[in-house]
C-alpha cells in the first residue's frame, strides 16, 4: 500500500473509531447541539399538516445513489423515515420524489419499512415514493403538478441538487408551502439562500438525521463530525502558520 | 432457526461496501478484481433501476388518468410522449433522425426555457430578499451579488480603463478568494457527512434498502 | 272524660284544650256572644259521656230501628243501609256525591229549604233529634236566630242549586286543591255550571243535601254551610268540637224528635240540626221554587272555614255511589272502587298539555347543531383535494419577466446596445490557450460533453469556442456523455462547426455515445474505456451497416487507455461531476492534460484544482466573458461574441433590479423603524 493509502485507512480508523466511541457514550454523555431554527419549524410544520389534512412531500434530488452526491440523499432518506412514522395516519401520508430510479427503489422500500415499524403496513403505497423523471430540468418540470394536486404543506428538498434547486424551492415558495432546502452543492446552497424559507447552509443537510432524533448513530455521527472539524481547522491553521514560517515546504 | 431477511441484505451491502472500499486502498489484484466486478454490477443495477422507475412513473400517471385525477391531462400526454420516443428508440435507435428532431424541438427548448425561468425566479427572489429576511447576511449575500454581477458582464461605460480593472480584479478576488474559500470549507464538511454517511450504511445501522 | 280531637290534624288533645297542642288549630271557636256561643258553652260543659255514634244507635234500637250495619263492611257495589236510607233514589251518580261513605249523621232534607231528593224522608232518629232540638230552642226562649244568621246577608235567600254535578274527569290533577273561599271570587273553569251570582250565599254541603235527598251542587259557594235555623238549640257535637250552629233557615227548623233529648242524646252542632238536614219531598219542592228561606244562605267566617275537617270540604268533590265508581284495572289495586284510578293518570304517560314535545332551539343552537353534523359527516367523507385558489396575479414576476425578456430581445432585434468586447483576459487563458496550441494532432482528443440541455445556452457558446481552436489544429475529436442527453447535445455543437473546418464524420470525429452509471462509470471508463463503451452514438450508415463499433474507427484506432488522448475536457456546469473527473479519472490519464469548460457559477469548485501545487486540472474556461475573449484570442467571432450585447443588457436590468430590491427593503425597513 502506498503512503497516502495508508493515510486514508488511518483517517477511516479515527473516524469509525470516534464514531463507535460517541455512540457508547450517546447516554451518558448527551449532546448538546446548536438550535437550527429551521429543524425547529420543521417539527411545526409537520404538525400543522397533519392536523390540518394535508401533506409532507420530501424531494430527494436528481442526484445518483452512487458518489458524494448520494450522501444527502441518504440524510433524506433518514428524515423520510422519521417523517413516514409521524405521518404514517394522517389521512395525507408523506410522498417521496427523486429524479433518479435507483433512489426511488430507495425511497420505497424505506416507506414499506417505516410503515411497518409503527404497524401501519396496509398504509403503505407504492406510488408513494416515486421517480417524476430521469432528468434535473424534467424533475423540476414535474413538480408544481405535484405540490398543486397533492395539497402539499411542506416541501422538503433533502438531496444532491443542481441550479435547478431554485426553480424547485420556488415552486414550494408559490404553493405558500413550508419549504426548507438542504444540499451538499455550494451553488445550489446559495440558491437555496435567496429562494428557500428555511435553507440549510453548510452541511447542516447531513445533521438532519440527528435533529429529528433519528437515531443514536446519527446524533454519534454528528458529534464526530464537530471533533474532526475542530482538528481540521487546527490543521489548517498550524499547517499556515508553519507554511508561513518556512517551517513546512 | 429463523433467518431474518433483514440481517441477509445488510450482510450483503457491508461485505460488499467493505470490498470496494478496501480496493481502494489494497493494491491487492483479487480484491481489485472483485471491485470492478461489483462496479459493473452498480451500473448494471443503475441502468436495471432506470426501468424500474420508468415502470413506476407509468404506473402513477396511468393511475391519475384511470382515476380522471386532477391533472390527469399532462398525465396523459407523459404517457404518449414515453410510449413514442421509447418506441422510436427501441427500434430505430436512439439516433435516428426523428428522436433528434424531437430532442432538438421538444426537450431542448423546454429546458431552455426552464433556465430562463430559474433566471427570473432568482431575480425576483433576489428583489424580496431583503423584504423578507431583514438581517445582516442578506444584505452581504446581495451586495456580494451585485459586486459579482457587476464585474462580470459586460462594462456598460466605456472609457473608464482604470475602474474597470480595479472592478474585474476585485470581482476575480472575491470569487476566487472569499467564496472559493468558503466554498472549500462547505465542501469539507460535506464530505465528513458524507463519510459519515457511508460509514453508517457500512455499519448497517442506517438501510435506506429496508429492513 | 275522653279527649277531644283536633278537627285539623284529628290527633287527641286534653278535653278542655282551646287551641291543639299539635297543629295549632282552634279546638273551641270564638265566643262573640251570639246564642251560638252560648250553646257551644253548654255543649262544651257537656261532655259527652259516650261515642255519639252510639248514641244514635241506641235511640235508634229504643226506637225499633234496625241497626245500621256499621260492623259490616260494604259490599263492593252495594252500599250499607243507613246510606241506603240517606240516599235518594233515582240521584244521579254524578250528583255532587263526595268520595267514600257519607257520614252517618247526615240526613236527608232540612225543614223548609233543601231538595228532597228522596221521597222516603229522613230517617226516624234523625227526625227525633231535630225535634229534641227545636224544643230546646223553645225552651230556651231564643228567636230562633243563631249569631250566625245575622251574619247572613239574605237568611231567607235560597241558595241555588246546581244542577248536574260535577264529576272528576280523567287528566285532571286529582289533588289539586279547590280552596272554596266564599269570599272567592273565582271559579275554576272546569265548573261551568257554577253558580255565577250567588257569591254572598253558600250553598248546602253535597253531603249535607244529601243527607236530605238533595244534590249537592259544587262550587266554591257551596262551602257555605247553611246558617243554623233561629233558635235552634245548640247540639253537643258528636265527637267534642264546639257547637256551630247548622246554616239552616230560621225557619227550617227540623221536627224535633219526640220527647225531647233523651238521655246520652246527640247533640248536633246547629248547622247539622233536622232544619237543615231533613228533605222532606214537601220540601223540595220549596226549595226548587228556590223561594225557601228556610235553606238561608250563609257565609262562614274564614276561621270557621279553616277549621273546616278537610274531608268534609270537598265542595268540588261528588262522591259516587259504589256502582257508580270505576273499578281499578290495573296495577296492584285492580278490582277495588272507588280509588285513584292509575291509568291514564300515573301509569301511562300522558302528552304534557302546556305546550308541545318539541324543544325549544333559537337560530344559533339550530346553526351550531347544523355545523357538529357537518363536522361529523365530513369526517366519513374523504375530501378530495381541492385545488387551491390561484394567487393573484403575481405583478412583480410577470414585471421582472418582461424586462428581462425586452432585454435580452433589444439587441439581437435592433443591433442595440452595443457592449465592447472585454479587453481583460483571465490570467488563465493564456495557458490554456497555449496548451491547445502544443497538442499532438495525431492523438485525438477526448471531449466530454456532461451538462443539460438547459445550460447548453452559454456552454455551447463557452465550449465552441476551444472546439473551433482544436479543430483548427486538425486533431481529431471523439464525444462521450454520462448524461443522457449529452450525445445530442454533442452532435449539435459538432455538426455546427464541422462543415467549417472539413470534419468528416466517422474520420476526424466519432461520437461514442452515454456512458451509464454515473461517477462510477466514470472509473470503469478510466480504468479500461474499450469495456465500458461498446456501440457508437450517430456513426456513418456505412459504419452502422458494416457493424463498426467507434473503437474501429480511424479516430479511436490507437486508443486504449485514457492516457491515449491526447487531451481531456470536460464541459460541464456541475462542480461535482468536475470533480469526479479530477479525482478519479486523473490519476489514470499520465501525462494527458485535463481541461474543464465550466460555467461561471462552477468556477470557484474547480479553480482550486488547477491552482494546486500538484494540480490536478490543467486548464479552465470559465462562463461568456472567458470564452468572448478566447474567442477574440483567435480572431473569430463565433457564439459568446453573437450573444455578447444580449448578456450584456440582460446582467444590466438585473443588476438594476436586484439594486431596486435592495433599496426597497431598505427603505420599508428604515420606515418600519421610524413607526416603531
Amino acid at each position: 500500500m502506498t503512503g497516502s493509502a495508508w493515510q486514508g485507512l488511518a483517517a477511516l480508523a479515527v473516524f469509525l473509531g470516534l464514531l463507535l466511541l460517541f455512540a457508547a457514550l450517546g447516554r451518558r454523555l448527551p449532546a448538546t447541539f446548536r438550535p437550527i431554527p429551521a429543524f425547529e419549524a420543521l417539527g411545526r410544520a409537520i404538525e400543522r399538516a397533519v392536523e390540518a389534512g394535508q401533506r409532507v412531500h420530501i424531494s430527494l434530488g436528481t442526484g445518483s445513489t452512487v458518489g458524494q452526491e448520494s450522501a444527502p440523499a441518504f440524510a433524506g432518506l433518514a428524515a423520510l423515515s422519521s417523517i413516514a412514522r409521524t405521518t404514517s395516519m394522517s389521512d395525507r401520508p408523506v410522498v417521496a420524489t427523486t429524479g433518479d430510479a435507483a433512489m426511488a427503489i430507495l425511497a420505497r422500500d424505506t416507506l414499506r419499512s417505516a410503515y411497518q415499524s409503527v404497524g401501519a403496513a396496509e398504509r403503505y403505497e407504492p406510488t408513494a415514493g416515486r421517480l417524476l423523471a430521469p432528468t434535473p430540468f424534467s424533475y423540476v418540470a414535474g413538480l408544481p403538478l405535484v405540490l398543486a394536486t397533492e395539497g402539499v404543506a411542506v416541501h422538503m428538498l433533502t438531496g444532491s441538487f443542481g441550479v435547478e434547486a431554485a426553480l424547485a424551492a420556488d415552486f414550494g415558495e408559490r404553493e405558500n408551502a413550508f419549504v426548507i432546502a438542504g444540499t451538499d452543492d455550494v451553488q445550489s446552497q446559495a440558491l437555496f439562500f435567496a429562494t428557500a424559507e428555511y435553507p440549510l447552509i453548510g452541511e447542516e443537510v447531513f445533521a438532519t438525521g440527528a435533529y429529528l432524533e433519528v437515531g443514536g448513530l446519527h446524533t454519534a455521527s454528528l458529534r464526530t463530525q464537530d471533533v474532526l472539524r475542530w482538528a481540521i481547522i487546527a490543521l489548517i491553521l498550524g499547517g499556515t502558520l508553519l507554511s508561513t514560517f518556512g517551517v513546512l515546504r | 432457526m429463523r433467518v431474518r431477511l433483514s440481517a441477509l441484505w445488510a450482510a450483503v451491502a457491508l461485505a460488499a461496501g467493505l470490498f470496494v472500499l478496501l480496493g481502494y486502498f489494497v493494491q491487492f489484484k483479487a480484491i481489485q478484481d472483485l471491485r470492478l466486478t461489483f462496479l459493473h454490477w452498480a451500473v448494471l443495477l443503475a441502468g436495471a433501476a432506470l426501468i424500474v422507475g420508468l415502470v413506476n412513473l407509468v404506473s402513477v400517471h396511468w393511475r391519475k388518468v384511470g382515476l380522471l385525477e386532477e391533472g390527469w391531462i399532462y398525465s396523459a400526454v407523459l404517457i404518449l410522449a414515453l410510449v413514442i420516443t421509447l418506441g422510436l428508440g427501441l427500434f430505430f435507435g436512439p439516433d435516428n433522425a426523428v428522436a433528434l428532431y424531437i430532442f432538438s424541438n421538444f426537450q431542448l427548448p423546454v429546458e431552455t426555457s426552464l433556465m430562463a425561468l430559474l433566471a427570473v425566479s432568482l431575480v425576483v427572489a433576489g428583489f424580496r430578499l431583503v423584504s423578507r429576511r431583514r438581517d445582516l447576511y442578506t444584505l452581504i449575500f446581495l451586495a456580494t451579488a451585485l459586486f459579482v454581477m457587476v464585474g462580470t458582464a459586460p462594462w456598460p461605460l466605456p472609457g473608464l480603463g482604470t475602474f474597470e480593472v480595479v472592478v474585474r480584479d476585485l470581482r476575480a478576488w472575491i470569487s476566487q478568494v472569499w467564496a472559493a474559500g468558503g466554498a472549500r470549507g462547505i465542501l469539507l464538511g460535506v464530505a465528513l457527512g458524507a463519510t459519515a454517511t457511508g460509514l453508517r450504511v457500512l455499519l448497517g445501522t442506517e438501510r435506506p434498502y429496508g429492513g | 272524660m275522653s279527649e277531644q280531637r283536633c278537627p285539623m290534624c284529628s290527633r287527641p288533645n286534653p278535653p278542655d284544650a282551646r287551641e291543639c297542642r299539635h297543629c295549632g288549630a282552634r279546638l273551641t271557636p270564638l265566643d262573640l256572644g251570639g246564642p251560638a256561643s252560648g250553646s257551644g258553652s253548654q255543649r262544651q260543659q257537656t261532655p259527652p259521656e259516650q261515642d255519639w255514634l252510639a248514641r244514635i244507635r241506641a235511640e235508634s234500637e229504643a226506637a225499633g230501628e234496625p241497626e245500621p250495619e256499621s260492623a259490616a263492611e260494604p259490599v263492593a257495589g252495594e252500599l250499607p243501609s243507613w246510606l241506603e236510607e240517606i240516599k235518594p233514589e233515582g240521584s244521579p251518580p254524578e250528583a255532587g256525591e263526595e268520595a267514600g261513605r257519607v257520614p252517618a249523621f247526615k240526613a236527608d232534607g232540612e225543614p223548609g229549604g233543601t231538595k228532597a231528593a228522596d221521597e222516603s224522608g229522613p230517617p226516624e232518629w234523625l227526625r227525633r233529634i231535630r225535634a229534641r232540638e227545636e224544643e230546646r230552642a223553645q225552651d230556651s226562649g231564643e228567636d230562633g236566630q243563631d249569631w250566625l244568621s245575622g251574619l247572613r246577608g239574605s237568611p231567607g235567600a235560597e241558595p241555588e242549586l246546581e244542577e248536574g254535578s260535577y264529576s272528576p274527569r280523567p287528566g285532571r290533577d286529582m289533588a289539586a286543591p279547590k280552596p272554596a273561599a266564599p269570599e272567592s271570587p273565582d271559579r275554576p273553569p272546569e265548573r261551568p255550571r257554577e253558580r255565577p251570582a250567588a257569591v254572598s250565599q253558600e250553598a248546602i254541603p253535597s253531603w249535607l243535601r244529601q243527607a236530605g235527598g238533595q244534590d249537592a251542587p259544587p262550587g266554591p259557594d257551596r262551602s257555605a254551610e247553611q246558617l243554623p235555623p233561629s233558635g235552634s238549640p245548640p247540639a253537643t257535637p258528636p265527637f267534642g268540637l264546639p257547637h256551630v250552629q247548622a246554616l239552616i233557615g230560621e225557619e227550617g227548623a227540623g221536627e224535633a224528635p219526640p220527647g225531647g233529648k233523651p238521655e246520652g242524646e246527640v247533640d248536633l252542632p246547629d248547622w247539622m240540626d233536622a232544619a237543615s238536614l231533613e228533605g222532606p219531598a214537601e220540601a223540595l219542592p220549596a226549595a226548587g221554587e228556590g223561594e225557601d228561606s228556610r235553606l238561608a244562605p250563609a257565609t262562614l267566617p274564614s276561621w270557621l272555614e279553616a277549621m273546616r275537617p278537610v274531608e268534609t270540604f270537598r265542595p268540588v268533590v261528588q262522591i259516587q255511589t259504589e256502582d257508580d265508581q270505576a273499578v281499578e284495572s290495573a296495577g296492584p289495586l285492580a278490582g277495588l272502587r272507588g280509588v285513584l284510578i292509575a291509568e291514564p293518570l300515573v301509569a301511562m304517560p300522558r302528552t304534557a298539555t302546556v305546550g308541545s314535545m318539541q324543544l325549544a332551539v333559537s337560530e344559533r343552537q339550530y346553526a351550531q347543531a347544523e355545523l357538529l353534523h357537518r363536522m361529523v359527516e365530513d369526517e366519513e367523507r374523504e375530501v378530495q383535494a381541492s385545488r387551491r385558489a390561484r394567487p393573484q396575479l403575481n405583478f412583480i414576476r410577470w414585471a421582472v419577466a418582461g424586462v428581462l425578456l425586452f432585454a435580452t430581445a433589444l439587441p439581437v432585434l435592433s443591433g442595440s446596445p452595443r457592449f465592447s468586447l472585454p479587453s481583460l483576459e483571465p490570467r488563465e487563458l493564456g495557458s490554456l490557450f497555449t496548451l491547445i496550441d502544443t497538442l499532438p494532432a495525431e492523438r485525438p482528443a477526448l471531449l466530454v460533453f456532461d451538462y443539460e440541455p438547459g445550460y447548453s445556452g452559454e456552454l455551447d457558446a463557452v465550449g465552441e469556442a476551444l472546439i473551433e481552436q482544436i479543430m483548427v489544429r486538425g486533431i481529431p475529436i471523439a464525444t462521450m456523455t454520462t448524461r443522457p442527453t449529452g450525445s445530442p447535445l454533442a452532435m449539435r455543437v459538432i455538426d455546427r462547426l464541422a462543415p467549417l473546418h472539413d470534419y468528416v464524420p466517422g474520420e476526424e470525429v466519432v461520437h461514442m455515445g452515454y456512458l451509464s452509471g454515473g461517477a462510477t462509470a466514470v472509473q470503469l471508463f478510466s480504468l479500461r474505456p474499450r469495456e465500458a463503451i461498446l456501440q457508437g452514438f450517430d456513426l456513418p450508415q456505412d459504419m452502422q451497416e458494416a457493424g463498426t463499433t467507434a473503437w474501429d474507427t480511424p479516430v479511436l484506432r490507437g486508443v486504449a487507455a485514457l492516457s491515449d488522448f491526447s487531451l481531456v475536457t470536460v464541459i460541464t456546469a456541475g462542480t461535482e461531476t468536475a470533480r469526479v473527473w479530477a479525482e478519479q479519472a486523473k490519476n489514470y490519464m499520465g501525462q494527458t492534460p485535463l481541461v474543464m469548460v465550466l460555467s461561471a457559477g462552477a468556477e470557484p469548485m474547480v479553480r482550486p484544482y488547477y491552482e494546486a501545487r500538484e494540480p490536478r486540472v490543467n486548464g479552465i474556461l470559465t462562463g461568456l466573458p472567458a470564452a468572448t475573449a478566447y474567442e477574440r484570442r483567435m480572431g473569430r467571432e463565433g457564439l459568446a461574441a453573437q450573444r455578447w450585447n444580449a448578456f450584456g443588457t440582460a446582467m444590466l436590468a438585473s443588476e438594476v433590479i436586484l439594486a431596486a430590491g435592495v433599496a426597497y427593503g431598505l427603505v420599508q425597513w428604515w420606515m418600519a423603524r421610524q413607526e416603531r
